[in-house]
């Protein structure tokens, strides 16, 4: 039964060292690398790979004492979701986490489908070295599991600099880490939210009645809720479409059949054509075409790049200012309470399924999303919150009184 | 300062004894005694030498006279007189007599020279002329004003001025009009590399340089000139062996109502009167040689004559021999032919015979082996003697017509082209090295009959040009075997083995030339798109005709016995096409191609990755090296389209901010502080763990050149 659920099973659990993370199972994907465990982010691209050391996060959760379960399906390097089992490991007790690389609000929206906390990193606290992602100024090691605090304990294990990781911000580090140890002084102070004015329009989406509601309960728990206007919301979508493309393009090429991965068995007439014919064997077409569009960005239509990482700067601007007078941003997690899934066939239904998660891996703040109260008949909608760049400690103490209050506790 | 009076160094003599001369020139040499400087003053006549002294030369003179260097130019006056006796000097035309200078200019100084110039010595003893250092060629043709001041230089060129005036006036008597036909013409398919030059009006297309006048010359003769001439240049970019230059000088001429003996007699004629010029007379008339007889007794279509060595042939003598080697090559259908190298077994020790002859030489000519007997009294000795039986010993000494002291070599092979050219250059070595061929003889002949077609892979190509008349016009052009056999009316003029020029006459009418094209391959569309207006021109009433062409450089060069035809061109290339005195070829301003339209030339070319008009989803898969299937192609095409839409949405959305690359800052992790150290996965060799090919330490690849 477990197969079912695990890729991949490690043949011994036992932690070595006792830490804080003691007695807590860790799950990962085949992106994550754990020394010897096969590591093929679920591409031919990595065909037989097996990790040569640990991440530097997996050789931290190591040493706070955690055991490493195994590892969860995935798709093909993380895009989309249909594959996946992390949800499921959570909610069939399998595991107590899983680590899934968050770029576009996967690890979130896992946790929202199968009910449990999906949490995202702010960007630059826990080192990627040994992560196999696509889009690297995108990309955090998200963490599912149905207890807030199991997601404290395992950021707290993982944050802090790394000398192999050159996107890592030592002053937010500090910040971040501090926090964590006063996450009491956020238990009973005033609230404010942010909510973005017309989020699901930007989005063409339908407005979310759960959602409604869920804001409102809120500002009936005294919460006091406060709309907020980014004006580039609704090009999110686009410029994480483009930048995200291009870093794929253009982080893709180490696959290149020589060190590691699939070599064609075609015959081949220079080293030109065996590029080419492995490289085309090794890419599913979801990925394939990813790449292609980044190519024609890189190749064809720089300036679009250029201009995308230009409303980046705007976004990421905007939703500074908009922190500085807030605790959080609230957001739904999709239009409908639950998410339906359904295999994406083109990278405009990959980005369907993602569009209100995406903000927060294009400006680096930390995100949680939190299932909705189950109810008899159908469940609440998950909730999104996004907190202050490295004020991660303080966003996951919050989480837990909005979840509270989301699921009628209070 | 006047000139009109000037005197000419070279012309002075006795005879002029007492006058007072006005002369102008360089200084070639001079002798400095103290008080009196002697100088050699040069002129394009000659050179005299001019006195500098106390004795008759104003102060002022003399003083100035102190400053004069090698290749000043200067005017002088003075008086002729008699040298005293004893002071003569015979390397000089006007070694009796000098200048007593009375007025001296310096009309320009001159630096420092690269190499010496002056080739007379200034003394009448020892040498006559001064020994020096071999200069190296480029240097010469870096300064080739200065090496043209040498009088050795000049004369070769006025000498081929002279060579020039006597074609012009040989040919004009002959009744033949010059003509110029065009440098810019069009580039043609056949023979060697064109020279291009490209058109501004026309961007990207290009003019040739002409290889010859081939097409215009005959054109001239449906124009009913009936005899023309031409002495032009030709242009062929080939890789350059010595004797040969970029371009090169032709004395070009082509005749209406004529036949071969009319170009013999005409080309004899004129050949002889040129040879005059250089002091040798040419016997005449000049022997003539198919081809096929020059190729059975010599091995090559440029038969050197001054020497006899024909080859013999042998095949017949071996037919039951029990010699296993050469049993084998006549089993294969092979030949066996030789030379006799008459009275020379003093100079063919077995040594030299057997280890250089046998072992290096002849196999760089390609063939597998040679065969040597010497013939001692009535008998052969050789190492392999005793293979061959006593008749067959006979034979080859009756057969070789040998007498005691000759040396018989002998080369044997399946391939008669082989044996043909491995024995021709060997027939020329050993003549060279025993010094059998003889220097100043100058050996005419007229080779003719040639092939009219080579075989090739695919069919035959003409051994000429296709314009050639063939011997007989009732050929069948599909039958290749037949057109093996057919004759061309080709004939070459070859002299010591070099060959000076050739001709033939010509297809005078449309019916054969197109039979000629039809067996070349071509059809009447293709042969029209290649030669359109010659074609055309056929069908207005052309007149039989016929012409030749010489190779005035190497006839000149020959002529005047110079080692290379670079000695006889005024301003040559050097063995790499280059010019050193202009630096030609050189690189040109970017506006240059520009405006010629050559710097996008290529564009059109469906070269990988550089190909602008290449789909979108093409190129992409070829700079990012990632293929696909047909079955992908719409999907990816889809994706493309959204690409493109996403560009308009996001476009100029947020112009005032600079783009945000990461949300921070990247630190430089990897070098700042840090020690390069090897990875302790290569040490392990951990790292060749997931490679999918991997040799020893290494990764392996596919190969990086196809």
């Amino acid at each position: 039964m477990e197969s079912k659920i695990f890729n991949y099973l490690s043949i011994s659990t036992q932690p070595g060292i006792k830490g804080p993370m003691t007695g807590t199972d860790v799950a990962v994907e085949s992106n994550i690398s754990v020394a010897d465990w096969p590591t093929d982010a679920y591409s031919p691209a990595l065909e037989n790979y097996s990790a040569l050391e640990d991440a530097t996060l997996v050789q931290r959760l190591r040493n706070a004492g955690a055991a490493l379960k195994g590892q969860t399906y995935m798709g093909e390097f993380g895009l989309g979701l249909n594959n996946d089992t992390c949800g499921e490991a959570i909610k069939r007790g399998l595991s107590h986490a899983v680590l899934k690389i968050d770029t576009t609000g996967e690890a979130r929206m896992a946790a929202a489908i199968s009910g449990c906390f999906g949490f995202k990193p702010s960007y630059g606290l826990i080192s990627r070295f040994g992560l196999i992602g696509l889009v690297p100024s995108m990309e955090s090691c998200g963490i599912l599991s149905s207890s807030l605090e199991t997601i404290s304990k395992a950021v707290f294990s993982m944050a802090g600099g790394d000398d192999t990781d050159p996107s890592m911000n030592q002053s937010g580090i500090d910040r971040a880490v501090e926090e964590f140890q006063h996450q009491d002084k956020f238990h009973d102070r005033p609230l404010t939210v942010g909510v973005v004015k017309d989020c699901c329009k930007a989005m063409d989406l339908n407005e979310s009645k759960g959602f409604e509601q869920a804001v409102a309960r809120l500002g009936k728990a005294g919460i006091q809720v406060k709309q907020i206007d980014i004006k580039d919301f609704a090009l999110a979508r686009t410029v994480h479409n483009v930048i995200g493309t291009v870093e794929a393009s253009s982080s893709a090429g180490r696959f290149d059949s020589v060190r590691y991965g699939h070599r064609t068995g075609a015959s081949v007439k220079s080293w030109n054509d065996m590029y080419i014919k492995s490289r085309g064997e090794s890419f599913g077409p979801l990925v394939k075409a990813y790449l292609f569009q980044g190519g024609y960005f890189q190749y064809r239509n720089y300036n679009a790049f250029l201009d995308a990482c230009r409303v980046r700067a705007r976004l990421m601007e905007d939703m500074e200012k908009a922190l500085e007078t807030m605790d959080m941003i609230l957001l739904p997690v999709s239009e409908n309470s639950g998410v339906t899934l359904k295999k994406p066939d083109t990278v405009s239904d990959f980005y369907d399924t993602f569009s209100l998660t995406l903000i927060a891996n294009l400006t680096g703040n930390p995100s949680i999303t939190i299932p909705g109260p189950v109810r008899k008949n159908n469940a609440g909608p998950a909730l999104q919150l996004i907190g202050k760049r490295f004020g991660d400690a303080g966003l996951l103490a919050l989480a837990a009184r909005i979840f509270d209050i989301h699921t009628g506790e209070i | 300062m006047l000139y009109h009076d000037r005197s000419n160094c070279g012309r002075l003599g006795p005879a002029d004894i007492g006058k007072t001369v006005h002369l102008a020139g360089w200084v070639d040499a001079l002798r400095d005694h103290g008080d009196i400087l002697f100088i050699h003053l040069r002129d394009r006549s000659g050179i005299v030498q001019l006195v500098f002294s106390p004795e008759f030369t104003p102060k002022e003179v003399c003083l100035q006279s102190t400053s004069l260097r090698n290749e000043y130019c200067i005017t002088a006056f003075g008086q002729i007189i008699k040298r005293a006796k004893g002071t003569e000097n015979p390397n000089i035309e006007t070694g009796d007599i000098e200048i007593m200078v009375t007025k001296m200019t310096i009309l320009s100084k001159s630096n420092t020279l690269p190499f010496p110039i002056s080739e007379k010595a200034m003394m009448g003893s020892g040498s006559d002329t001064v020994s020096r250092e071999p200069v190296s060629e480029d240097l010469r043709l870096q300064y080739r004003y200065l090496d043209l001041r040498r009088p050795g230089m000049q004369q070769f060129l006025v000498k081929r001025h002279k060579i020039n005036a006597c074609v012009r006036n040989f040919l004009d008597q002959k009744g033949f009009i010059e003509v110029e036909t065009p440098i810019l013409t069009k580039s043609t398919p056949e023979g060697a590399r064109d020279y291009l030059v490209p058109s501004r009006v026309s961007p990207q297309h290009f003019y040739a340089l002409p290889q010859s006048p081939q097409l215009f010359k005959q054109l001239l003769m449906v124009a009913g000139f009936e005899r023309y001439y031409q002495i032009t240049r030709c242009f062929r970019d080939e890789d350059l062996r010595s004797n040969r230059q970029p371009e090169f000088t032709q004395l070009d001429l082509e005749a209406s109502f004529i036949d071969e003996e009319f170009i013999f007699d005409l080309i004899e004629d004129l050949l002889c009167r040129m040879f005059e010029i250089g002091g040798t007379n040419l016997p005449r008339p000049f022997p003539r040689m198919t081809w096929q007889e020059a190729m059975d007794k010599t091995g090559s279509d440029r038969p050197d004559l001054r020497f006899e060595m024909h080859f013999v042939e042998a095949t017949d003598i071996f037919t039951n021999t029990s010699y296993s080697i050469f049993k084998q090559i006549l089993q294969r259908g092979g030949v066996i032919k030789g030379i006799n190298v008459k009275q020379s077994s003093q100079s063919l020790s077995k040594n030299v015979l057997q280890n250089e002859y046998a072992k290096q030489i002849v196999p760089e000519f390609g063939a597998k082996g040679m065969t040597w007997m010497r013939v001692t009294g009535d008998k052969l000795d050789s190492n392999i003697v005793q293979f061959f039986s006593n008749e067959e010993q006979k034979n080859i000494i009756r057969r070789f017509n040998s007498d005691d002291g000759d040396v018989i070599l002998i080369i044997a092979d399946p391939s008669l082209e082989l044996v043909n050219s491995a024995l021709g250059r060997l027939r020329i070595h050993v003549a060279d090295r025993l010094g059998m061929i003889p220097q100043d003889m100058f050996a005419p002949v007229w080779v003719t009959d040639f092939p009219l077609f080579d075989p090739t892979e695919e069919g035959v190509t003409s051994s000429h040009h296709p314009f050639t008349a063939p011997d007989r016009i009732d050929f069948d052009p599909a039958d290749s075997e037949g057109l093996l056999s057919l004759l061309s009316r080709s004939y070459d003029i070859v002299v010591n083995g070099e060959e000076l020029g050739g001709g033939s006459i010509r297809i005078h009418d449309q019916e054969t030339q197109q039979k000629v094209f039809t067996a070349l391959g071509l059809s009447p569309e293709e042969a029209k798109e290649k030669f359109g207006f010659f074609l055309q021109a056929l069908d207005f009433g052309p007149p039989p005709h016929g012409g030749l062409a010489l190779g005035m450089d190497r006839v000149v060069a020959m002529i005047l016995k110079t080692p290379s035809i670079r000695e006889v061109t005024a301003f040559p290339k050097n063995r790499s096409a280059f010019c050193p005195l202009t630096q030609a070829p050189s690189q040109v301003a970017h506006e240059q191609l520009l405006e010629l339209g050559l710097l996008d030339l290529g564009k059109t070319e469906a070269l990988p990755g550089s190909d602008q008009e290449q789909e979108t989803i093409d190129y992409i898969s070829w700079v990012s090296r990632i293929g696909f299937e047909e079955k992908e192609r719409p999907m990816i095409e889809d994706a493309l389209q959204d690409a493109a839409r996403m560009a308009a949405v996001i476009s100029g959305k947020a112009g005032e901010f600079e783009p945000a690359i990461s949300v921070s800052q990247c630190q430089n992790c990897f070098r700042k502080g840090r020690e390069a150290v090897m990875s302790s996965l290569v040490q392990t060799g951990d790292l060749l763990k997931n490679a999918p090919s991997v040799k020893g330490d290494y990764f392996k690849v596919a190969s990086i050149l196809e």
